[in-house]
């Protein structure tokens, strides 16, 4: 009885300590990997964010850019070799990017979310054609897009009515899909519920799954968009995005989740930071990035947890080779480089 | 009286020593020079309303569109 009792308290005692923290995935398998640091010349960002390789071109974007949010650069040799999307309001230029993506007939595409424009260009020669679309003007605010097919744009909802919204080549809503997962949907406005649970995405025509994973908190969704089905929610305990309501908008409690997920035939694989926010208000975290890359199998499974010797915040993920191309913004030289099995 | 007063302190130290050991291990090196003019520059971005964006990130705030890092 007395047993029984000490162990009583030491389970209260130990949430008290620990609050609502989430408990930590089990990962079956666990690999180290060292970054092979890859110098660039003339290609000055102050935020990387997001990387591509295509053939033999790396596409990096800037999320804070001071004069261009993309920059090209050959590859292996990492010569510079142009800037696109001049930062201005003038028409021709940016506003805002928030990712990068190459189609599959190689030309890049990127998202201005100040602007609500999805914008294509097409390297000819030594100029480059620019065509945007303006979004559909019902969306809100979108954050993130990956191609469903040739004709047919993903991006996540950020009106909170649904999690994600399919635009046709024009830009214009064809139809909303699924809901935000949230355990406490009915006692939040659906704008603040989307705020926080504002997520990254990725997409496979292959296998039709379609993978989200939450910027705060760590919640990885799976979809498969060919069944318009909910594969697998993947969750630790207390891993829900946390939040507080403050002026209508959510203000961030918890701690910051993913900020880059990538999936090929095999494996989902993202990027996890699992910084608190009072440890980032109070500098106990000085890095930004995340210096863990979790793999999971196309159910959910997870399988592996890479640790980085450094902070990224996103990469390519280069599946043939067995390589990720790194981003780490606390680096003079943010591209880096990893080997894994 | 003594003995279950002695096994609770015993039980409150094991749990702070584990959640400690815990923190320690997430702490991070300062940011490089550069970084901190870049942070300082863009810091304590107030918008004049009932939140405040601070700092560069990666989180979107949702007063003024731009990416900061935490938002109160």
């Amino acid at each position: 009885m007395k047993s029984s009792l000490w162990f009583l308290l030491f389970i209260i005692l130990q949430k008290i300590v620990l609050g609502c923290s989430a408990t930590p995935l089990h990962f079956p398998e666990h690999a180290v990997l060292q970054s092979k640091e890859l110098t660039i010349q003339d290609a000055p960002t102050r935020y990387a964010f997001r990387v591509q390789l295509s053939d033999s071109l790396l596409y990096i974007m800037d999320l804070h850019a001071t004069d261009y949010y993309v920059h090209t650069v050959t590859y292996p040799d990492m010569k510079h070799r142009a800037s696109l999307m001049p930062r201005g309001e003038a028409p021709e230029q940016f506003l805002s990017a928030e990712n990068i993506r190459i189609d599959q007939k190689g030309h890049l595409w990127s998202l201005d979310a100040n602007n609500n424009k999805l914008i294509q260009f097409k390297m000819l020669n030594d100029s480059v054609h620019t065509q945007s679309i303006d979004l559909d003007p019902n969306l809100i605010r979108t954050l993130d897009f990956c191609f469903l097919n040739d004709s047919t744009f993903i991006v996540p909802d950020y009106s909170g009515e649904n999690r994600i919204a399919l635009l046709d080549k024009n830009g214009q809503i064809i139809r909303k899909l699924f809901h935000i997962p949230s355990e406490n949907e009915q006692q939040t406005a659906p704008m603040v519920l989307a705020q926080a649970w504002r997520s990254f995405m990725d997409y496979h025509p292959a296998h039709g799954l379609l993978v989200m994973a939450t910027q705060l908190g760590q919640v990885l969704e799976i979809y498969d968009m060919k069944k318009e089905i909910l594969v697998n929610r993947v969750q630790p305990e207390g891993g829900q995005p946390q939040f507080s309501k403050t002026g209508g908008h959510a203000v961030p409690t918890g701690i910051m989740g993913y900020s880059d997920i990538h999936i090929d035939d095999k494996y989902i694989y993202a990027l996890f930071w699992g910084h608190s926010f009072e440890d980032l208000k109070t500098e106990k975290i000085l890095k930004e990035g995340g210096q863990f890359i979790h793999v999971f199998d196309l159910q959910g499974q997870p399988v592996r947890q890479y640790q980085l010797d450094r902070y990224l915040t996103g990469f390519h993920l280069d599946e043939k080779n067995n390589r990720f191309i790194g981003l780490d913004v606390n680096s003079d030289q943010p591209l880096v480089e990893y080997k894994y099995q | 009286m003594k003995k279950p007063l002695y096994l609770f302190a015993i039980t409150v130290a094991l749990i702070v020593a584990f959640n400690i050991n815990l923190h320690i291990i997430g702490e991070a090196t300062p940011l490089r020079a550069i970084a901190i003019e870049q942070v300082e520059a863009l810091a304590n971005i107030e918008n004049g309303g009932s939140t405040k964006c601070a700092m560069l990130g990666c989180l979107d705030c949702p007063e003024n569109a731009k990416k900061v890092k935490y938002i109160n």
